[in-house]
């Protein structure tokens, strides 16, 4: 579905990633783990287009996407719930819902996707004409996915998602990422809870200073000693 | 002071104070998609005032209008095609001070093309001398078309930006241009639409107002000043506040000069923007919880 091959950018004269390649099949849930800066984020950014890649190729569907702006990318059916959720504060919770379809013309299927959206998350519906910028961390999360949603993506791109939450919160957005791949979505997970996205992920990329270091099944990663060390916690066992 | 004399000041005052609005109203389009306050949008209403003059001379008063409302349109459309859309660096700050600039080239355009002289539009209905008697105060019809047109222009921007998919789009871009992007919402024609739509509007404006404040290659300026004030008050982005606020500072003026000589009237409205200012920044009409998502 998703291929990237020896993609290299950066910002300015900062190069991040340097040579990258991976790809993702259709249904799978594929996480990308690593530390701080290791280029996990400008990975996600370049693949939708916020930052253009400087050499590299990116294939979505056997489309070359590398140079497309992002508004295109979405409208191929790859989103990203970015970093941060980014929703729209001054917006209302049904508004920012309904911007997530601008890709759609159809307003009956907007319609529908609108009330799979309240379905999936209960809380959206009770603040539907509430401002985003009011909601909790984990509502804005929740708010984000919807968003993203919304599109009909056909390849969902998660930015930290835990990032900031409770850890009940996380353990319900985890499940909802579940929820997704049951339905047939195709998910990219970015995370540095290693140790909870391996745990739901088919295949995981170990990602060191914008480099792929290491590449396998999620329970193989689980198991490897140096992922252990490196991003478990040493006291981490099975 | 007597009830008539007491009345009449009223009427100046709603004649000014709609004259304000309708500028200030121009300025929330811009900033609802972007952000940005567009320092231009005075050259705009002169834009729109001195076209709608010289085609005045050779067409019919309505077609002047809406050929200068076309004009200015473009002229709009061009600023961000030439300009804004070319700056490497798009934030904020930075769209703010290229639209000072233009501005400046915009007026200096307009001293080039036309010259100094003070010109006027037509009265749309009736002439100088011409006024409507409203319980013994007296009235120029003039200030009745700029009262329509400003109720036209809110009324329907107010449901374009609420209740319309291109209106949520440009929402959408001024909280946040990166998520909108991500959403498929191409950013670039929304600021083009906006500067577009907003000069139209400025220029219809200039028109109207024109036959009460007359029109000159700087008029843009003071006008612009007044309605920055109007829209600060009213709350930024918008469009009913800001008619609400002209109203507040057109009487405050007009009522001011009952007590206070002539030439505080710019001090007492200045004045009123600093108080809102400091006491309430987010207008009289503007929600806290709004203006504390924004960005300023």
């Amino acid at each position: 579905m998703l291929s990237v091959k020896s993609l290299e950018s950066g910002y300015g004269k900062l190069r991040v990633l340097k040579g990258i390649s991976m790809q993702i099949d259709p249904g799978e849930i594929v996480t990308i783990i690593g530390a701080n800066g290791a280029g996990k984020t400008t990975l996600l950014n370049t693949i939708s287009g916020i930052i253009k890649a400087t050499s590299g190729e990116i294939e979505f569907n056997r489309t070359k996407i590398s140079n497309f702006p992002a508004e295109k990318i979405v409208k191929l059916g790859c989103s990203l719930v970015p970093e941060g959720r980014q929703i729209f504060n001054t917006l209302t919770v049904k508004e920012n819902l309904l911007i997530g379809s601008h890709t759609i013309k159809n307003s009956q299927i907007v319609k529908s996707e609108l009330n799979n959206i309240y379905n999936l998350f209960p809380v959206l519906k009770d603040r539907i004409n509430q401002l985003g910028g009011t909601l909790s961390g984990g509502e804005q999360q929740m708010l984000a996915i919807g968003r993203s949603l919304m599109s009909k993506p056909k390849l969902i791109m998660l930015d930290e998602p835990s990032t900031g939450l409770a850890p009940l919160i996380i353990k319900n957005i985890f499940e909802i990422i579940i929820k997704l791949k049951e339905q047939g979505n195709t998910i990219l997970l970015v995370e540095q809870n290693a140790k909870a996205a391996l745990r739901i992920a088919d295949r995981g990329y170990v990602i060191e200073t914008g480099q792929i270091v290491l590449e396998d099944k999620a329970d193989a990663l689980l198991r490897n000693d140096e992922v252990q060390n490196a991003y478990l916690g040493k006291e981490y066992k099975k | 002071m007597s009830y008539e004399q007491l009345l009449q000041y009223v009427f100046s005052g709603i004649t000014n104070g709609s004259i304000y609005a309708i500028t200030g109203i121009g300025f929330n389009i811009i900033y609802n998609t972007t952000g940005i306050i567009n320092f231009a949008q005075g050259e705009f209403l002169m834009l729109g005032g001195m076209t709608s003059i010289t085609f005045s001379r050779y067409f019919p008063l309505p077609i002047a209008v809406a050929l200068a409302v076309i004009v200015t349109a473009i002229v709009g459309a061009l600023i961000d095609f030439l300009v804004i859309r070319n700056l490497k660096k798009q934030s904020i700050l930075f769209m703010i001070i290229v639209t000072i600039g233009l501005s400046i080239l915009l007026q200096e355009a307009a001293l080039h093309i036309w010259d100094e002289k003070v010109r006027s539009l037509p009265f749309f209905t009736g002439d100088e001398i011409s006024s409507i008697n409203i319980f013994g105060a007296y009235i120029s019809p003039q200030v009745l078309w700029v009262v329509l047109i400003c109720s036209i222009i809110v009324a329907v921007l107010t449901v374009f930006f609420k209740y319309t998919a291109t209106g949520r789009s440009m929402r959408a871009c001024s909280s946040n241009v990166i998520a909108a992007r991500l959403c498929g919402i191409n950013s670039k024609n929304m600021i083009t639409l906006s500067f577009t739509l907003s000069a139209a509007i400025g220029a219809l404006a200039g028109a109207v107002v024109s036959p009460i404040t007359q029109t000159q290659y700087d008029c843009g300026t003071s006008l612009a000043i007044k309605g920055f004030a109007v829209a600060i008050l009213g709350g930024l982005g918008n469009s009913i506040g800001a008619v609400a606020g002209g109203i507040v500072i057109g009487l405050l003026e007009s009522l001011s000069i009952s007590i206070l000589p002539l030439a505080y009237k710019d001090a007492v409205s200045i004045s009123i923007l600093l108080l809102i200012l400091f006491v309430k920044p987010s207008g009289l009409f503007g929600k806290k919880e709004i203006s504390a998502l924004k960005d300023f």
